[in-house]
Protein backbone atom coordinates (compact mmCIF):
# COMPACT_ATOMS: atom_id res chain seq x y z
CA UNK A 1 0.00 0.00 0.00
CA UNK A 2 1.15 3.84 -0.76
CA UNK A 3 -0.92 7.03 -0.43
CA UNK A 4 0.32 10.24 -0.99
CA UNK A 5 -1.77 13.30 0.11
CA UNK A 6 -1.08 17.02 -0.01
CA UNK A 7 -2.05 18.16 3.93
CA UNK A 8 -2.35 21.89 4.00
CA UNK A 9 -1.08 24.24 1.42
CA UNK A 10 2.75 23.15 2.24
CA UNK A 11 2.66 19.50 3.41
CA UNK A 12 3.03 15.98 2.31
CA UNK A 13 1.49 12.60 4.10
CA UNK A 14 2.65 9.64 2.58
CA UNK A 15 1.29 6.34 4.05
CA UNK A 16 2.95 3.34 3.85
CA UNK A 17 0.22 0.46 5.42
CA UNK A 18 -2.24 0.72 8.21
CA UNK A 19 -0.84 -1.98 10.56
CA UNK A 20 1.84 -1.37 13.67
CA UNK A 21 4.15 -4.29 12.88
CA UNK A 22 7.85 -4.44 11.79
CA UNK A 23 7.51 -4.57 7.88
CA UNK A 24 5.40 -1.67 8.05
CA UNK A 25 8.13 0.33 10.28
CA UNK A 26 10.54 -0.88 7.90
CA UNK A 27 9.08 0.32 4.68
CA UNK A 28 8.79 3.39 6.37
CA UNK A 29 12.19 3.72 7.16
CA UNK A 30 13.79 2.63 3.37
CA UNK A 31 11.08 5.28 1.90
CA UNK A 32 12.44 7.78 4.32
CA UNK A 33 15.84 6.74 3.10
CA UNK A 34 14.95 7.13 -0.69
CA UNK A 35 13.37 10.66 0.16
CA UNK A 36 16.27 11.84 2.37
CA UNK A 37 18.70 11.28 -0.71
CA UNK A 38 16.45 12.53 -3.38
CA UNK A 39 14.19 14.98 -2.04
CA UNK A 40 16.02 16.47 0.92
CA UNK A 41 16.65 20.09 -0.29
CA UNK A 42 12.65 20.50 -0.83
CA UNK A 43 12.08 19.09 2.95
CA UNK A 44 11.83 20.90 5.58
CA UNK A 45 10.87 18.89 8.26
CA UNK A 46 10.22 14.97 8.17
CA UNK A 47 8.11 13.24 10.90
CA UNK A 48 8.48 9.08 10.47
CA UNK A 49 5.84 6.96 12.35
CA UNK A 50 4.21 3.57 12.62
CA UNK A 51 3.09 3.70 8.85
CA UNK A 52 3.32 7.27 7.47
CA UNK A 53 6.16 9.89 7.10
CA UNK A 54 4.69 13.47 6.90
CA UNK A 55 6.83 16.05 5.10
CA UNK A 56 6.91 20.17 5.12
CA UNK A 57 7.68 21.29 2.08
CA UNK A 58 9.92 23.66 1.34
CA UNK A 59 7.41 26.24 -1.26
CA UNK A 60 10.45 28.09 -2.72
CA UNK A 61 10.83 25.00 -4.73
CA UNK A 62 7.28 24.89 -6.27
CA UNK A 63 4.01 23.84 -4.80
CA UNK A 64 2.77 20.91 -2.71
CA UNK A 65 1.46 19.10 -5.75
CA UNK A 66 4.39 19.16 -7.81
CA UNK A 67 6.45 17.53 -4.53
CA UNK A 68 3.36 15.21 -4.37
CA UNK A 69 4.49 13.78 -7.74
CA UNK A 70 8.43 13.81 -7.36
CA UNK A 71 7.75 12.20 -4.45
CA UNK A 72 5.63 9.21 -6.29
CA UNK A 73 8.57 9.16 -9.03
CA UNK A 74 11.30 8.84 -6.35
CA UNK A 75 8.99 5.92 -4.23
CA UNK A 76 8.77 4.07 -7.40
CA UNK A 77 10.97 1.53 -6.44
CA UNK A 78 10.48 1.23 -2.99
CA UNK A 79 9.81 -2.21 -2.64
CA UNK A 80 12.57 -3.30 -4.99
CA UNK A 81 15.59 -1.65 -3.22
CA UNK A 82 17.48 -3.00 -0.19
CA UNK A 83 17.59 -1.26 2.35
CA UNK A 84 20.89 0.83 3.08
CA UNK A 85 23.39 -0.15 5.55
CA UNK A 86 23.17 2.14 8.09
CA UNK A 87 24.97 3.18 11.29
CA UNK A 88 21.77 2.67 13.54
CA UNK A 89 21.70 -0.57 12.75
CA UNK A 90 23.63 -1.18 16.05
CA UNK A 91 21.76 -2.01 18.94
CA UNK A 92 21.34 0.34 21.50
CA UNK A 93 21.87 -0.86 25.28
CA UNK A 94 19.97 0.90 27.96
CA UNK A 95 20.48 0.26 31.77
CA UNK A 96 17.00 0.34 33.32
CA UNK A 97 17.42 0.44 37.41
CA UNK A 98 14.23 -1.54 38.35
CA UNK A 99 14.33 -0.93 42.42
CA UNK A 100 11.07 0.02 44.19
CA UNK A 101 12.57 3.54 44.80
CA UNK A 102 12.32 4.78 40.62
CA UNK A 103 9.58 2.15 39.76
CA UNK A 104 6.49 3.71 41.28
CA UNK A 105 4.02 1.21 39.06
CA UNK A 106 5.78 -2.13 39.92
CA UNK A 107 3.35 -3.23 42.41
CA UNK A 108 0.36 -2.28 39.80
CA UNK A 109 1.87 -4.16 36.86
CA UNK A 110 2.99 -7.21 39.18
CA UNK A 111 -1.03 -6.95 39.77
CA UNK A 112 -2.39 -6.18 36.14
CA UNK A 113 -0.01 -9.18 34.76
CA UNK A 114 0.23 -11.94 37.77
CA UNK A 115 3.79 -11.67 37.18
CA UNK A 116 6.86 -11.08 39.94
CA UNK A 117 8.89 -8.48 40.26
CA UNK A 118 12.29 -10.70 39.06
CA UNK A 119 9.97 -12.27 35.76
CA UNK A 120 9.03 -8.80 34.82
CA UNK A 121 12.18 -7.14 34.80
CA UNK A 122 13.04 -10.64 33.05
CA UNK A 123 10.21 -9.99 30.40
CA UNK A 124 11.01 -6.49 29.68
CA UNK A 125 15.11 -7.26 29.23
CA UNK A 126 14.79 -9.79 27.07
CA UNK A 127 13.44 -8.63 24.18
CA UNK A 128 14.73 -6.31 21.17
CA UNK A 129 12.19 -3.37 20.69
CA UNK A 130 12.10 -1.25 17.19
CA UNK A 131 11.47 2.17 17.65
CA UNK A 132 8.39 2.86 15.77
CA UNK A 133 7.97 6.76 16.04
CA UNK A 134 9.47 9.61 18.16
CA UNK A 135 6.90 12.62 19.13
CA UNK A 136 4.62 13.41 22.75
CA UNK A 137 7.91 14.90 23.84
CA UNK A 138 11.60 15.11 22.70
CA UNK A 139 12.85 12.12 22.34
CA UNK A 140 10.09 10.33 23.68
CA UNK A 141 10.37 6.94 21.02
CA UNK A 142 7.86 4.68 21.23
CA UNK A 143 9.28 1.09 21.11
CA UNK A 144 7.41 -2.07 20.86
CA UNK A 145 6.56 -4.91 20.93
CA UNK A 146 6.56 -6.10 24.24
CA UNK A 147 5.79 -9.39 25.47
CA UNK A 148 2.15 -10.30 25.64
CA UNK A 149 2.20 -11.00 29.03
CA UNK A 150 3.61 -7.85 29.98
CA UNK A 151 0.77 -6.14 28.58
CA UNK A 152 -1.56 -3.28 30.88
CA UNK A 153 -3.21 -0.47 30.23
CA UNK A 154 -2.64 3.22 30.67
CA UNK A 155 -3.15 4.55 34.17
CA UNK A 156 -6.84 5.83 33.75
CA UNK A 157 -5.68 8.73 36.06
CA UNK A 158 -2.15 10.05 33.91
CA UNK A 159 0.37 11.67 36.21
CA UNK A 160 0.86 15.03 35.82
CA UNK A 161 5.03 14.84 36.81
CA UNK A 162 6.72 11.65 35.15
CA UNK A 163 10.40 12.09 36.42
CA UNK A 164 12.94 12.06 33.71
CA UNK A 165 13.97 8.91 32.46
CA UNK A 166 11.30 6.97 33.50
CA UNK A 167 10.71 3.52 32.05
CA UNK A 168 7.15 2.74 31.06
CA UNK A 169 4.72 0.39 29.61
CA UNK A 170 1.74 0.48 27.86
CA UNK A 171 -0.60 -1.81 25.89
CA UNK A 172 2.39 -3.56 23.85
CA UNK A 173 4.77 -0.65 23.57
CA UNK A 174 7.20 0.64 26.07
CA UNK A 175 8.76 3.84 26.27
CA UNK A 176 11.54 5.81 28.11
CA UNK A 177 10.53 9.40 29.12
CA UNK A 178 13.72 11.70 28.24
CA UNK A 179 12.49 14.84 30.43
CA UNK A 180 9.70 15.62 33.03
CA UNK A 181 6.23 15.63 31.75
CA UNK A 182 2.47 15.07 32.77
CA UNK A 183 1.91 10.79 31.22
CA UNK A 184 -0.12 7.98 31.56
CA UNK A 185 1.78 5.16 31.36
CA UNK A 186 2.85 2.63 33.98
CA UNK A 187 6.65 3.39 35.47
CA UNK A 188 8.64 0.22 36.11
CA UNK A 189 12.03 1.90 36.43
CA UNK A 190 14.12 4.67 35.52
CA UNK A 191 17.51 4.98 33.32
CA UNK A 192 20.26 7.93 33.85
CA UNK A 193 20.63 7.79 29.64
CA UNK A 194 19.41 10.92 28.15
CA UNK A 195 17.64 10.07 25.04
CA UNK A 196 17.25 12.76 23.22
CA UNK A 197 21.17 12.91 23.28
CA UNK A 198 21.25 9.16 22.06
CA UNK A 199 18.53 10.70 19.24
CA UNK A 200 20.82 13.92 18.44
CA UNK A 201 24.32 11.76 17.90
CA UNK A 202 25.96 12.24 14.71
CA UNK A 203 26.61 8.67 14.18
CA UNK A 204 24.64 6.01 15.14
CA UNK A 205 22.03 8.27 16.40
CA UNK A 206 18.48 6.29 17.77
CA UNK A 207 15.81 6.98 15.61
CA UNK A 208 12.83 5.32 13.53
CA UNK A 209 13.69 2.20 12.93
CA UNK A 210 16.55 1.56 15.42
CA UNK A 211 17.21 -1.45 17.91
CA UNK A 212 16.93 -1.53 21.76
CA UNK A 213 17.14 -3.57 24.48
CA UNK A 214 17.32 -2.62 28.25
CA UNK A 215 19.56 -4.07 30.76
CA UNK A 216 19.30 -4.31 34.51
CA UNK A 217 21.13 -2.04 36.71
CA UNK A 218 21.26 -1.99 40.16
CA UNK A 219 20.26 0.81 42.07
CA UNK A 220 23.88 1.83 43.21
CA UNK A 221 24.87 1.52 39.48
CA UNK A 222 22.05 3.79 38.74
CA UNK A 223 23.13 6.45 41.06
CA UNK A 224 26.99 6.05 40.13
CA UNK A 225 26.03 6.53 36.30
CA UNK A 226 24.66 9.59 37.12
CA UNK A 227 20.95 8.73 38.22
CA UNK A 228 18.48 10.85 40.52
CA UNK A 229 16.05 8.89 42.99
CA UNK B 1 20.32 45.96 26.44
CA UNK B 2 17.94 47.63 25.13
CA UNK B 3 15.06 46.60 27.29
CA UNK B 4 14.45 46.38 30.92
CA UNK B 5 11.14 43.72 31.98
CA UNK B 6 9.15 45.95 34.45
CA UNK B 7 6.41 43.84 34.47
CA UNK B 8 5.83 40.70 32.08
CA UNK B 9 2.12 40.58 31.99
CA UNK B 10 -0.06 37.51 31.62
CA UNK B 11 2.42 35.91 29.13
CA UNK B 12 5.21 37.64 27.07
CA UNK B 13 7.24 35.24 24.72
CA UNK B 14 10.77 35.79 22.53
CA UNK B 15 9.53 34.26 19.23
CA UNK B 16 11.95 34.17 15.97
CA UNK B 17 10.18 32.38 12.97
CA UNK B 18 10.28 29.06 14.45
CA UNK B 19 12.73 25.94 14.80
CA UNK B 20 12.89 23.41 11.79
CA UNK B 21 13.90 20.30 10.86
CA UNK B 22 13.89 19.01 14.62
CA UNK B 23 10.22 17.25 14.53
CA UNK B 24 11.83 14.36 13.76
CA UNK B 25 13.40 14.24 17.34
CA UNK B 26 9.36 15.24 18.17
CA UNK B 27 10.47 18.74 19.07
CA UNK B 28 7.79 21.45 18.26
CA UNK B 29 8.74 24.17 16.69
CA UNK B 30 7.40 27.26 18.56
CA UNK B 31 6.88 30.38 16.45
CA UNK B 32 4.98 33.39 16.30
CA UNK B 33 1.01 31.92 16.62
CA UNK B 34 0.30 35.23 14.59
CA UNK B 35 2.94 35.15 11.45
CA UNK B 36 1.22 37.44 9.44
CA UNK B 37 1.50 40.37 12.27
CA UNK B 38 5.07 39.05 13.54
CA UNK B 39 6.70 38.83 9.87
CA UNK B 40 5.24 42.56 9.05
CA UNK B 41 7.00 43.83 12.37
CA UNK B 42 10.13 42.72 11.19
CA UNK B 43 9.65 44.17 7.55
CA UNK B 44 8.43 47.52 9.28
CA UNK B 45 12.08 47.84 10.90
CA UNK B 46 13.72 46.27 7.45
CA UNK B 47 14.90 43.15 9.61
CA UNK B 48 15.26 39.86 8.00
CA UNK B 49 11.88 38.09 8.56
CA UNK B 50 13.37 35.87 11.01
CA UNK B 51 13.81 38.20 13.62
CA UNK B 52 13.19 37.28 17.26
CA UNK B 53 10.21 39.50 18.31
CA UNK B 54 8.11 39.53 21.34
CA UNK B 55 4.91 37.74 21.51
CA UNK B 56 2.66 39.38 23.71
CA UNK B 57 -0.65 38.14 25.58
CA UNK B 58 -2.98 40.08 26.26
CA UNK B 59 -0.81 42.61 27.95
CA UNK B 60 -0.37 44.00 31.34
CA UNK B 61 3.42 44.76 30.41
CA UNK B 62 5.48 47.72 31.16
CA UNK B 63 9.24 47.49 29.67
CA UNK B 64 12.15 50.09 30.34
CA UNK B 65 14.16 51.74 27.49
CA UNK B 66 17.74 51.45 28.02
CA UNK B 67 18.56 52.65 25.16
CA UNK B 68 17.45 54.56 22.08
CA UNK B 69 16.34 52.42 19.12
CA UNK B 70 13.34 51.91 16.36
CA UNK B 71 10.44 49.62 17.64
CA UNK B 72 7.97 48.17 15.12
CA UNK B 73 4.29 46.91 17.09
CA UNK B 74 1.71 44.93 15.02
CA UNK B 75 -0.66 42.26 15.79
CA UNK B 76 -3.20 42.93 18.60
CA UNK B 77 -4.15 45.85 19.92
CA UNK B 78 -3.30 45.70 23.41
CA UNK B 79 -3.56 50.01 24.07
CA UNK B 80 0.12 50.50 23.74
CA UNK B 81 1.51 53.39 25.72
CA UNK B 82 5.12 55.00 24.91
CA UNK B 83 5.47 57.11 28.22
CA UNK B 84 1.65 56.51 28.99
CA UNK B 85 1.12 57.85 25.59
CA UNK B 86 -0.89 55.66 23.69
CA UNK B 87 -0.05 54.83 19.85
CA UNK B 88 -1.65 52.64 17.63
CA UNK B 89 -0.32 49.15 16.48
CA UNK B 90 0.96 48.43 12.63
CA UNK B 91 3.46 51.27 13.06
CA UNK B 92 6.98 51.90 14.03
CA UNK B 93 8.28 54.13 16.72
CA UNK B 94 11.09 55.64 17.85
CA UNK B 95 12.11 54.75 21.87
CA UNK B 96 14.78 56.61 23.84
CA UNK B 97 17.06 55.70 27.07
CA UNK B 98 14.24 56.17 30.01
CA UNK B 99 11.44 56.02 27.74
CA UNK B 100 8.00 53.62 29.60
CA UNK B 101 6.53 51.02 26.94
CA UNK B 102 3.30 49.51 28.00
CA UNK B 103 0.98 47.72 26.76
CA UNK B 104 -2.67 47.77 29.03
CA UNK B 105 -4.97 45.08 28.20
CA UNK B 106 -6.69 43.81 24.77
CA UNK B 107 -8.93 46.54 23.05
CA UNK B 108 -8.88 43.93 19.78
CA UNK B 109 -7.01 40.80 19.41
CA UNK B 110 -5.13 38.82 21.46
CA UNK B 111 -1.06 39.04 20.59
CA UNK B 112 1.07 41.52 19.91
CA UNK B 113 4.62 41.60 18.15
CA UNK B 114 7.32 44.11 19.37
CA UNK B 115 10.09 43.33 17.20
CA UNK B 116 13.01 46.14 17.76
CA UNK B 117 15.61 47.18 14.66
CA UNK B 118 17.69 43.99 14.04
CA UNK B 119 15.56 41.82 16.07
CA UNK B 120 16.18 40.82 19.77
CA UNK B 121 19.09 38.81 21.12
CA UNK B 122 18.99 35.43 22.13
CA UNK B 123 20.71 32.38 22.31
CA UNK B 124 19.57 29.64 19.99
CA UNK B 125 18.63 26.17 20.22
CA UNK B 126 18.26 23.93 17.88
CA UNK B 127 19.02 26.52 15.90
CA UNK B 128 15.97 28.93 16.58
CA UNK B 129 15.60 30.97 19.84
CA UNK B 130 11.50 30.67 19.58
CA UNK B 131 9.59 30.12 23.36
CA UNK B 132 8.27 26.52 23.87
CA UNK B 133 7.66 26.39 27.61
CA UNK B 134 6.59 22.90 27.83
CA UNK B 135 9.90 21.78 26.37
CA UNK B 136 11.77 23.84 28.58
CA UNK B 137 13.94 25.22 25.10
CA UNK B 138 14.47 28.88 23.46
CA UNK B 139 13.74 32.10 25.02
CA UNK B 140 15.77 34.70 26.69
CA UNK B 141 17.81 32.33 28.45
CA UNK B 142 17.20 29.26 26.17
CA UNK B 143 14.93 27.44 28.75
CA UNK B 144 12.11 28.11 27.57
CA UNK B 145 11.48 30.54 29.98
CA UNK B 146 8.61 33.51 29.47
CA UNK B 147 10.19 36.89 30.23
CA UNK B 148 10.34 37.39 33.82
CA UNK B 149 10.45 41.08 35.88
CA UNK B 150 13.96 42.22 35.83
CA UNK B 151 14.79 40.78 32.62
CA UNK B 152 16.94 42.28 30.25
CA UNK B 153 16.39 41.99 26.41
CA UNK B 154 19.49 42.72 24.19
CA UNK B 155 19.02 43.96 20.59
CA UNK B 156 21.17 42.24 17.82
CA UNK B 157 22.35 45.23 16.02
CA UNK B 158 23.98 47.60 18.70
CA UNK B 159 23.22 51.31 17.09
CA UNK B 160 20.00 50.85 14.87
CA UNK B 161 18.31 53.99 15.57
CA UNK B 162 18.49 55.75 12.11
CA UNK B 163 15.36 54.96 9.70
CA UNK B 164 12.36 56.72 8.27
CA UNK B 165 9.35 55.40 10.34
CA UNK B 166 7.00 53.30 9.04
CA UNK B 167 3.28 52.43 8.78
CA UNK B 168 1.78 49.00 7.29
CA UNK B 169 -0.66 50.03 4.32
CA UNK B 170 -4.21 50.10 6.15
CA UNK B 171 -5.52 47.59 3.21
CA UNK B 172 -3.23 44.73 5.24
CA UNK B 173 -4.36 45.42 8.57
CA UNK B 174 -6.95 42.45 9.44
CA UNK B 175 -10.25 43.52 11.91
CA UNK B 176 -9.60 40.88 14.27
CA UNK B 177 -13.12 41.63 15.52
CA UNK B 178 -14.67 40.59 12.00
CA UNK B 179 -16.44 36.81 12.45
CA UNK B 180 -13.50 34.21 11.00
CA UNK B 181 -14.20 31.88 7.60
CA UNK B 182 -11.36 29.14 8.04
CA UNK B 183 -10.56 27.78 4.67
CA UNK B 184 -10.31 24.11 5.28
CA UNK B 185 -8.07 21.97 2.94
CA UNK B 186 -9.75 18.35 3.12
CA UNK B 187 -6.94 16.08 4.39
CA UNK B 188 -6.04 13.17 6.86
CA UNK B 189 -9.03 11.47 7.40
CA UNK B 190 -11.17 13.84 5.65
CA UNK B 191 -13.11 10.49 3.57
CA UNK B 192 -13.71 8.81 6.91
CA UNK B 193 -16.29 11.17 7.48
CA UNK B 194 -19.86 11.03 6.00
CA UNK B 195 -21.63 13.88 4.27
CA UNK B 196 -23.71 14.74 6.80
CA UNK B 197 -21.18 15.20 9.64
CA UNK B 198 -19.42 17.38 6.76
CA UNK B 199 -22.50 19.22 6.54
CA UNK B 200 -22.38 20.42 9.72
CA UNK B 201 -18.88 21.13 10.30
CA UNK B 202 -19.26 23.01 7.33
CA UNK B 203 -22.96 24.40 7.78
CA UNK B 204 -22.30 25.63 11.67
CA UNK B 205 -21.35 28.28 13.62
CA UNK B 206 -18.36 27.43 16.38
CA UNK B 207 -17.10 29.37 19.07
CA UNK B 208 -13.22 29.75 20.35
CA UNK B 209 -13.47 27.81 23.70
CA UNK B 210 -11.46 29.25 26.97
CA UNK B 211 -8.79 26.28 26.69
CA UNK B 212 -7.08 27.72 23.53
CA UNK B 213 -3.35 27.94 23.58
CA UNK B 214 -0.50 28.03 21.90
CA UNK B 215 -0.80 23.82 21.36
CA UNK B 216 -3.97 24.51 19.90
CA UNK B 217 -7.39 25.96 19.66
CA UNK B 218 -10.53 24.56 20.69
CA UNK B 219 -13.80 25.28 19.30
CA UNK B 220 -16.86 24.60 20.66
CA UNK B 221 -20.00 24.04 18.50
CA UNK B 222 -22.24 20.94 17.28
CA UNK B 223 -20.66 17.72 17.68
CA UNK B 224 -18.44 16.05 14.74
CA UNK B 225 -18.03 12.02 14.54
CA UNK B 226 -15.93 10.36 12.32
CA UNK B 227 -16.43 6.77 12.85
CA UNK B 228 -12.93 6.29 13.94
CA UNK B 229 -12.17 5.34 17.82
CA UNK B 230 -8.30 6.29 16.87
CA UNK B 231 -5.81 6.21 14.50
CA UNK B 232 -2.11 4.76 14.18
CA UNK B 233 -0.07 7.77 15.27
CA UNK B 234 1.02 10.14 12.27
CA UNK B 235 2.82 13.43 11.73
CA UNK B 236 0.72 16.68 12.43
CA UNK B 237 0.53 19.78 10.15
CA UNK B 238 0.30 23.21 11.31
CA UNK B 239 -3.48 24.23 10.92
CA UNK B 240 -4.41 20.66 11.05
CA UNK B 241 -8.40 20.21 12.53
CA UNK B 242 -8.19 17.17 15.03
CA UNK B 243 -11.45 15.94 15.78
CA UNK B 244 -11.38 14.24 19.40
CA UNK B 245 -13.80 11.33 20.83
CA UNK B 246 -16.08 14.65 22.11
CA UNK B 247 -16.64 15.98 18.42
CA UNK B 248 -15.32 19.40 19.47
CA UNK B 249 -12.47 20.55 16.48
CA UNK B 250 -9.01 21.74 17.44
CA UNK B 251 -7.00 23.44 15.56
CA UNK B 252 -3.45 22.57 16.29
CA UNK B 253 -0.73 25.14 16.15
CA UNK B 254 2.87 26.15 16.86
CA UNK B 255 3.29 24.72 20.00
CA UNK B 256 1.91 21.27 18.91
CA UNK B 257 2.51 17.92 19.73
CA UNK B 258 4.52 16.03 16.54
CA UNK B 259 2.35 12.94 15.94
CA UNK B 260 -0.90 12.02 17.45
CA UNK B 261 -3.45 9.40 17.15
CA UNK B 262 -6.46 11.57 16.97
CA UNK B 263 -8.33 11.38 13.73
CA UNK B 264 -8.35 14.38 11.54
CA UNK B 265 -10.77 16.23 8.91
CA UNK B 266 -7.84 18.26 7.38
CA UNK B 267 -6.06 21.48 7.55
CA UNK B 268 -6.93 25.19 7.75
CA UNK B 269 -4.66 27.73 5.40
CA UNK B 270 -2.17 28.42 7.38
CA UNK B 271 -2.38 32.17 7.02
CA UNK B 272 -5.97 31.61 8.32
CA UNK B 273 -5.20 29.75 11.14
CA UNK B 274 -2.70 32.81 12.30
CA UNK B 275 -6.11 35.30 11.91
CA UNK B 276 -7.80 32.52 14.29
CA UNK B 277 -4.58 32.70 16.92
CA UNK B 278 -5.82 36.88 17.26
CA UNK B 279 -9.74 35.41 18.49
CA UNK B 280 -10.52 35.53 21.98
CA UNK B 281 -13.02 33.23 23.98
CA UNK B 282 -16.60 33.18 22.71
CA UNK B 283 -15.32 34.87 19.00
CA UNK B 284 -17.23 32.83 16.15
CA UNK B 285 -15.71 30.90 13.61
CA UNK B 286 -16.82 29.11 10.71
CA UNK B 287 -15.07 26.41 8.05
CA UNK B 288 -15.20 26.69 4.41
CA UNK B 289 -14.46 24.26 2.07
CA UNK B 290 -10.79 25.71 0.85
CA UNK B 291 -9.13 25.47 -2.63
CA UNK B 292 -5.72 23.79 -2.85
CA UNK B 293 -4.37 25.63 -5.54
CA UNK B 294 -5.47 29.23 -4.65
CA UNK B 295 -4.24 28.83 -1.27
CA UNK B 296 -0.75 27.77 -2.17
CA UNK B 297 -0.85 30.42 -4.95
CA UNK B 298 -1.37 33.14 -2.26
CA UNK B 299 1.01 31.43 0.66
CA UNK B 300 3.84 31.63 -2.35
CA UNK B 301 3.20 35.03 -2.97
CA UNK B 302 2.75 36.00 0.75
CA UNK B 303 6.30 33.82 1.24
CA UNK B 304 8.12 35.98 -1.59
CA UNK B 305 6.93 39.52 -0.47
CA UNK B 306 8.05 38.75 3.16
CA UNK B 307 11.57 36.88 1.79
CA UNK B 308 10.13 34.00 3.88
CA UNK B 309 12.44 30.96 3.08
CA UNK B 310 14.46 32.55 0.51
Amino acid sequence: MMRIEAVGESGCMLYLGDQIDPQTSARVCRAGELIRWQLGDAIIDMVPSYASIFMSVDLTRGGVGVFCQRLEAALQDLDRVAAAPRAAGALVRIGVCYAPEVAPDMEEVMHLTGLTRDEIVELHCRERYRVYAIGFSPGFCFMGNTDARLRVPRKATPRTRVPAGSVALAERQTAVYPGESPGGWQLIGRTAVDMLALCQRDEGALQVGSQLCFEPLSLADFLAAGGQV
Amino acid sequence: MVFEVIRPGFLALLQDYGRYGMQHLGMATGGPLDEHAFVWANRLLGNHYNSATLEITLGQVRLRALQGTRIAITGADLGACINDQPIVPWCSYRVEAGDSLSFAGARTGVRAYLAVSGGFEAPLRYGSCATVVREGCGGLHGDGQRLQAGDRLGMRLKNAGQGALQQVPPRFVPDYGAPLCLRLLPGYQYDQFDAEQLERLFGSDYRVSPDSDRMGYRLAGPAIQSGLDGIISEGIAFGAVQIPGDGQPIVLLRDRQTIGGYPKVGCVAALDAAQLAQRAPGALVRFRRGDLREVETQRQAFNRFFGIGG
